[in-house]
């Protein structure tokens, strides 16, 4: 199409988008334009008045035909011309970038490594490269994880384990600044792996107006291939915490196959599905739940075998690092008055020793009970009055204890509970909860997940069984589940009794997912499980009074676990991820030895309120055991965040402890380890990321090419109108478009008289 | 005292000695405007009118299940055939004291704490009723004349598994025969102990000194508490007390007839809160 547009055009498109049109013709304008107008008056006049066997129309389409010739006539004789700004030969830089990561050795569509292009098309003796040496001076850039200036592109080793295109752009940018500049060419398949979005090295280019010219490598798609998605796991989980993951498997050409699925631990399975492939369009999704019980830092894999004939084996296989911890969370149940939910929550989680519910209930007017606290001070003056005191807590649930029993702090401490310390937040129904608690209007009722509707006047009256089911949110969800080895079975509910509530919730906030919800017999099913984000923690909401009927029911068999399992469940999600006073992050969870990782500590006091002068050491051991301490730089950026980088070199599990004080005063811990090995990210979506890379040339004013189109490369690069130019003009008069219009419409004028009759 | 039952307490009482029968992590708050005259209370509860020929008939018009905490007393057959044992002009064994005792405990109940129940909240039910299991607390009185079916002891068994909580109260004498072989089958290999002193039960709400300085009503034997913990350790859970030798019920039943003094009537409630407080916890 483009060869056409130049043989009709005389230039190729992109001039014309570059370059303005003028008119260059020596006589006036104005001249012209009355001669053409007195011209074409005449024509009009003469086909206008002419009398014989020509009809009017006859006479409109020929004065028409004439006219059009007449234009065209005149267009030319105004001399078009194209104005561009061209380079000036030798005195611009152009700066080359070429993907050095692994998924360069991946073969291309001529079967070739898409390397080869690069070192071929690119290289020093390459046609390509003489053009562009001609007119510029030509600096090649490397570029994976880091990048740096090379002699060229024979200098790459394809070893790179990751992209990072954004940092890449910025250096080469950085580095050409202070040359006129003409563009950037990158040669890469498009594959950004780094996790930096791309935008934040685009602004610069745009605001230093440097067009980056982009030539994509590879396929867009392997064929066959089968490669196995992200897979999402808690960070940190308690022992025994039973974990459901959605395994998605998209793959090319292997229609209808059923494939393993398997989640390993080292060398233990811990799991395994099959899963059967639909469409190329249509990833198969494997819902596989299992058990971490090894304490310590985990690394999962979720992985597929290899098939027959698969383009690359590499992506079938993710790897994920999860911190099994043992430790104790915290959860205060605060319950208004004495129900049977308490026991029967309490008796459901005596025997999890990752869990400690401390009750405390009100049995009277000022008269508390409280239980499983850890020393005599504890709640000894009721509900929490100070951020400190309830902020020790991981977890809180809220019973049936009506809002006009806190203070306006205490309510608005229970929302920063949630939102700021990060804790888990559980309210539950009764007759003195939610909307019949009065809580609406309160700070509380911003962090529920539920809206409040109006409340009963007497909330007894409101009583509603609600046969409880998932929703298909619910239905995969930690934290709706009867068991912990396999997704509960829909008989499972079915055979469940059912449960009352005295709270009409029927709707959930925007943003908030509903797990389970109640069958009333009515028009309208209830809320009985909603859970949300709200800041740094998550609020629930489980709006029935007696969950235990689960257990007591005659219904329900002596044997039958569904009730402990669900509130262990619910319980242990609340408080997973509840951020420590000390906590540490690594940009990534596993580097190949010699990679650099950033490290960050986010240190919080006792209030959950940054703390940006404290004294952080870190003490780093490598696989051997040989440690090295270091103390961590407060970044300034981020209020509470000290951070350093690490550059392992040897493979194995390095940890990072972390201890952090304020003066004499002891602030927290913390602990991270960092698996370092071989990393197959390279080659997860491996294929030609055609639209990143079309986004990145039309958003600075460049261009996209595939090896096939990029032999124009070095012409668009002349008139970018980058760097040091000179105004170039281009006669259009001459374009061969104009000459076949003209003759058409002589030929037309000519052909119709013939068919008329009027010759 | 029976030379078995004599050695049955002995035994447990040794057992118990030396065990960790009281948490040090669970405290009662004694702080605060908690009542402890109940009376009082008790014989304001009891201006609701008593139901005339109420043994005669099964409860017809009892409040239907709400998730509230109910008092549930067990109906049972037996004791003179039938329904028909007239003992004292009192009706069948199992509802001694009733209703007035249920409601003037409920009464009080939903005056002194902070549980949601009043005076007409009380029920009776069949152990072998499934509505039972909707109730997680039982009260059982004259339990020698139950003779329960096999329907009733296997409810009672997954009852007590589940977290129910049973009290039995109002008999003496040979009637722990009959209990111990109720329970003999409902719970194999269960043995009856001695509630200590220290027992949490009797701190759940109350603080109760001496349960031992609440004299029976009708005088007679030392009353004991006996109960059952959860695989036998007492250390665990408290799945049922039993007031041998006494009659708490009988002191709720005449709390506003001034029939006994104030003081053991006051004590007799505060051993009935407490059991049922204890029951909602553990």
């Amino acid at each position: 199409m483009e060869r056409l547009f130049e043989a009709l055009f005389k230039f190729r498109p992109l001039l014309f988008a570059e370059g303005d049109l003028t008119f260059t013709s020596p006589w006036p304008m104005a001249l012209l334009v009355l001669g053409a107008a007195a011209v074409a008056a005449a024509a009009v006049a003469t086909y206008g008045t002419a009398g014989g066997r020509t009809s009017a129309g006859d006479r409109t389409v020929l004065a028409t035909l004439r006219l059009a010739a007449l234009g065209v006539l005149t267009f030319c004789l105004l001399q078009p011309t194209l104005v561009l700004s061209s380079t000036v030969a030798q005195r611009n830089f152009v700066g080359i970038l070429v993907d050095d990561s692994r998924s360069m050795t991946l073969p291309g569509e001529d079967g070739q490594p898409r390397s080869a292009f690069a070192t071929e098309v690119f290289g020093a003796e390459s046609e390509l490269v003489e053009a562009l040496s001609e007119r510029f001076a030509l600096r090649y850039f490397r570029f994976a994880g880091d990048a740096g200036r090379i002699p060229g592109p024979e200098a790459l080793a394809h070893d790179g384990t990751r992209t990072d295109l954004a940092s890449a752009l910025d250096r080469a940018r950085e580095e050409l600044s202070s040359v006129p500049l003409s563009g950037l060419v990158v040669l890469s398949d498009g594959a950004d792996n780094a996790g930096r979005p791309l935008a934040e090295a685009l602004v610069p280019l745009q605001a230093a107006s440097v067009p980056v010219y982009t030539v994509g490598l590879g396929a867009e798609a392997l064929d066959p291939d089968l490669q196995v998605g992200p897979v999402e796991l808690p960070r940190t989980v308690l022992q025994g915490s039973a974990l459901v993951v959605d395994v998605l498997v998209s793959h090319r050409g292997f229609e209808g196959r059923r494939v393993p699925v398997l989640v390993e631990d080292g060398v233990r399975l811990l799991v395994q599905d099959t899963v059967t492939l639909a469409g190329p369009d249509e990833p198969a999704i494997a819902r596989v739940r299992f058990t971490l019980d090894e304490v310590g830092p985990r690394r999962i894999r979720v992985r597929v075998p290899a098939q027959d004939g698969e383009a690359v084996a590499q992506n079938n296989a993710r790897d994920i690092s999860v911190e099994v911890r043992e430790n104790t969370r915290k959860i205060l149940y605060f319950e208004g008055e004495p129900r049977w939910d308490v026991k029967f929550l309490k008796r459901a989680v005596e025997d999890d020793p990752n869990l400690q519910v401390v009750l405390l209930q009100r049995t009277a007017d000022n008269k508390f009970y409280r239980r499983d606290i850890d020393g005599p001070e504890e709640l000894v003056d009721g509900f929490p009055d100070t951020r400190e005191e309830l902020f020790a807590y991981e977890g809180l649930i809220l019973g049936s204890v009506e809002a006009s029993f806190f203070t306006s702090d205490q309510l608005s401490m229970i929302a920063d509970f949630v939102s700021q310390r990060g804790g888990g937040l559980l309210t539950l129904g009764g007759r003195n909860a939610l909307a019949e608690g009065g809580y609406g209007g309160t700070a509380v009722e911003e962090a529920l997940p539920v809206v409040l509707e109006q409340s009963a006047a007497e909330p007894r009256r409101a009583y509603t069984e609600v046969k409880v089911t998932p929703t298909p949110a619910g239905r995969s969800h930690p934290a709706a589940q009867l068991r912990t080895d396999q997704e509960t079975p829909d008989s499972l509910w079915e055979a469940l009794p059912v449960l009352s509530t005295l709270n009409r919730i029927e709707r959930v906030k925007p943003g908030a997912t509903p797990l389970l919800v109640g069958d009333t017999g009515g028009d309208t099913d209830r809320i009985v499980l909603a859970h949300q984000r709200y800041g740094r923690g998550k609020s629930v909401t489980l709006a029935v009074q007696d969950l235990w009927i689960w257990q007591m029911h005659a219904d329900v068999p002596l044997e039958d676990l569904s009730h402990e399992t669900f509130v262990q469940q619910i319980l242990r999600w609340l408080v997973e991820g509840v951020p420590e006073r000390v906590e540490l992050r690594a940009e990534l969870d596993a580097v190949e030895p010699g990679e650099a990782v950033r490290i960050g500590a986010t240190v919080l006091d006792s209030t959950y309120l940054e703390v940006n002068d404290a004294s952080v050491l870190a003490t780093i051991t490598d696989p051997t055991g040989a440690t090295e301490s270091r103390l961590l730089d407060w970044s300034v950026e981020t209020d509470g965040l000290y951070a350093t980088e690490l550059r392992p070199d040897q493979p194995g599990t390095w940890t990072v402890d972390v201890s952090a004080a304020r003066g004499e005063e002891m602030l927290g811990a913390g602990v991270l380890h960092i698996a370092v090995g071989p990393s197959d990210v390279e080659f997860f979506d491996a294929g030609r990321r055609t639209a990143v890379l079309e986004r990145l040339a039309e958003s600075t004013g460049g261009r996209f090419y595939t090896p096939e189109t990029v032999g124009s490369l070095p012409e668009d690069l002349q008139f970018t109108g980058a760097g040091v130019t000179v105004t170039e003009e281009r006669d259009l008069w001459d374009m061969p478009f104009l000459f076949l219009t003209l003759l058409g419409l002589l030929g037309a004028e000519w052909t119709y008289r013939r068919l008329r009759g009027l010759v | 005292m029976k030379p078995l039952l004599a050695l049955m307490v002995a035994v447990a009482v040794t057992a118990a000695v030396g065990s960790e029968v009281w948490s040090g992590r669970d405290v009662s708050v004694p702080g605060g405007d908690a009542p402890t005259e109940v009376v009082a209370a008790g014989i304001a509860a009891a201006s609701v009118a008593d139901r005339p020929g109420a043994f005669d008939t099964p409860p017809q018009d009892q409040p239907p299940y709400d998730g509230r905490v109910t008092f549930v007393r067990i109906e049972f057959s037996g004791g003179g055939g039938g329904r028909g044992f007239r003992g004292f002009g009192q009706g069948p064994p199992w509802s001694h004291d009733w209703p007035r005792a249920d409601r003037n405990f409920s009464s009080i109940l939903g005056e002194l704490t902070s549980i949601d129940t009043d005076a007409q909240n009380h029920i009776v039910l069949r152990m072998d009723d499934p509505e039972v299991f909707k109730y997680p607390l039982i009260y059982a009185v004259e339990v020698g004349y139950w003779n329960p079916s096999r329907a009733e002891i296997d409810a009672l068994s997954a009852y007590l598994q589940k977290g129910g909580f049973l009290i039995v109260d109002d008999f003496q004498g040979q009637q722990i025969y009959q209990l111990q072989a109720i329970l003999a089958e409902a719970l194999p290999g269960a043995v009856i102990d001695e509630v200590p002193d220290d027992h949490a039960i009797f701190d759940s709400f109350y603080f109760i000194e001496d349960p031992h300085s609440l004299i029976p009503p009708y005088g007679g034997s030392r009353p004991l508490y006996l109960g059952v913990f959860e695989d036998n350790d007492p250390s665990k859970r408290l799945m049922a007390i039993f007031n041998y030798n006494n009659d708490i019920a009988e002191y709720w039943e005449y709390s506003d007839r001034g029939f006994y003094p104030v003081d053991l009537s006051n004590e007799a409630y505060q051993f009935g809160v407490n059991y049922l407080m204890y029951a909602l916890t553990r």
